[in-house]
């Protein structure tokens, strides 16, 4: 008999997709039912890192109202991504903008930190391992002074590397820009953003043949929301806003990649022993 | 200061920042304020691009190439 040696990290995705735990449906994906238990593992030690830095938990509906992302400048920056299901209700594009609606026109008596999770869905146009229209997105979301802001930024940044390389997954840190930004001012857009230091992704080595992908996102706003929705701090002053978020379906296939589909699903079974 | 500060320093704070409250100097942090948005960057770049004679790749548009004017000068040198 010939034994067959598992090599590369090519096998885990043959694990999975044999256990029906990944399975490609037309254009969407469906993940079975120990796949949904990682990413509910994965959101689970999320919001307790959350929950001890302070974060209110807040509970969002299913759509967002179009309005909100009007206001949010969404169709500026990313036209024809979001998915409008009834009428004025969107599937929401990412899950913070569900916050930014929440702390409209208040004043902040003291720096918040919020967090909750979305289902969202993005049109877009890439193909690639991992990256899907539909994705659950845990995200949490700072509103205070620019230094609080960027702060609490660089603490998420540290705090989540050390998570992802504890399990481990094969990860890095860097700088990043936005890919769909669209239009005269593009490039402008993301120089910016590239020069400022804004966007940091955390990337993921899913298999030997892609390139890293990302799996969560480390952002600041500067004002950019605070003005949109009213968010003024107790001097009156325009708040500073970022955001830390997680694509946990991503980080449930980089686990299930890595360690391997069964070692990955351990890791619940571990929790709940 | 050179006369590539002088340039520099003339063209941001004639045609980019055209609050008359901001003026830059050398060692002014060109992008804690937002004087400078998506717009004005890109007429930076290529005046800085005008001034070294070749073309700046975006790998080089980094804070820390463009944080004042003295590290643009720095960083890029002049033609």
């Amino acid at each position: 008999m010939t034994t067959t040696r598992k090599t590369g990290i090519d096998d885990p995705m043959t694990e999975l997709l044999r256990q029906h735990e990944w399975v490609s449906a037309g254009c969407e994906t469906v993940l079975g039912p120990r796949m949904l238990a990682l990413v509910d593992w994965v959101d689970s030690k999320v919001v307790e890192f959350a929950i001890k830095a302070g974060a209110s938990e807040l509970l969002v509906s299913r759509l967002i109202d179009r309005s909100v992302l009007e206001r949010a400048g969404y169709f500026e920056s990313f036209p024809a991504s979001v998915v409008e299901e009834s009428d004025g209700g969107c599937i929401p594009p990412a899950t913070c903008y569900h916050c930014y609606a929440k702390l409209a026109a208040t004043s902040l008596p003291e720096p918040s930190i919020l967090t909750c999770i979305a289902r969202c869905r993005r049109n877009e146009g890439k193909e690639e391992s991992g990256r899907l229209r539909a994705f659950t997105m845990r995200e949490i979301v700072f509103v205070g002074s620019a230094a609080w802001v960027r702060e609490r930024r660089e603490e998420w940044m540290a705090r989540i590397l050390a998570f992802a390389q504890s399990l481990p997954l094969a990860v890095q840190l860097d700088a990043a820009t936005d890919s769909f930004f669209a239009g005269g001012e593009a490039r402008g857009r993301k120089l910016l953003q590239q020069i400022k230091g804004l966007k940091f992704e955390l990337r993921a080595q899913m298999d030997t043949k892609n390139t890293p992908l990302a799996i969560s996102s480390f952002n600041l706003h500067e004002t950019f929301f605070s003005r949109r929705f009213g968010l003024r701090l107790a001097d009156g002053t325009d708040a500073h806003s970022g955001c830390v978020a997680f694509g946990l379906e991503r980080w449930a296939l980089a686990l299930a990649l890595t360690l391997g589909a069964n070692q990955a699903f351990r890791l619940v079974e571990q929790e709940h022993r | 200061m050179s006369d590539a500060h002088d340039k520099l320093l003339n063209y941001i704070n004639g045609e980019l920042l055209t609050d008359p409250t901001r003026r830059a100097a050398p060692d002014t942090p060109l992008f804690e304020d937002g004087g400078i948005d998506s717009l004005k960057i890109l007429k930076l770049i290529a005046f800085v691009e005008l001034m070294i004679g070749r073309n700046i790749p975006d790998e080089e548009i980094v804070m820390k190439n463009f944080r004042t004017v003295t590290m643009i000068v720095e960083h890029f040198g002049s033609k």
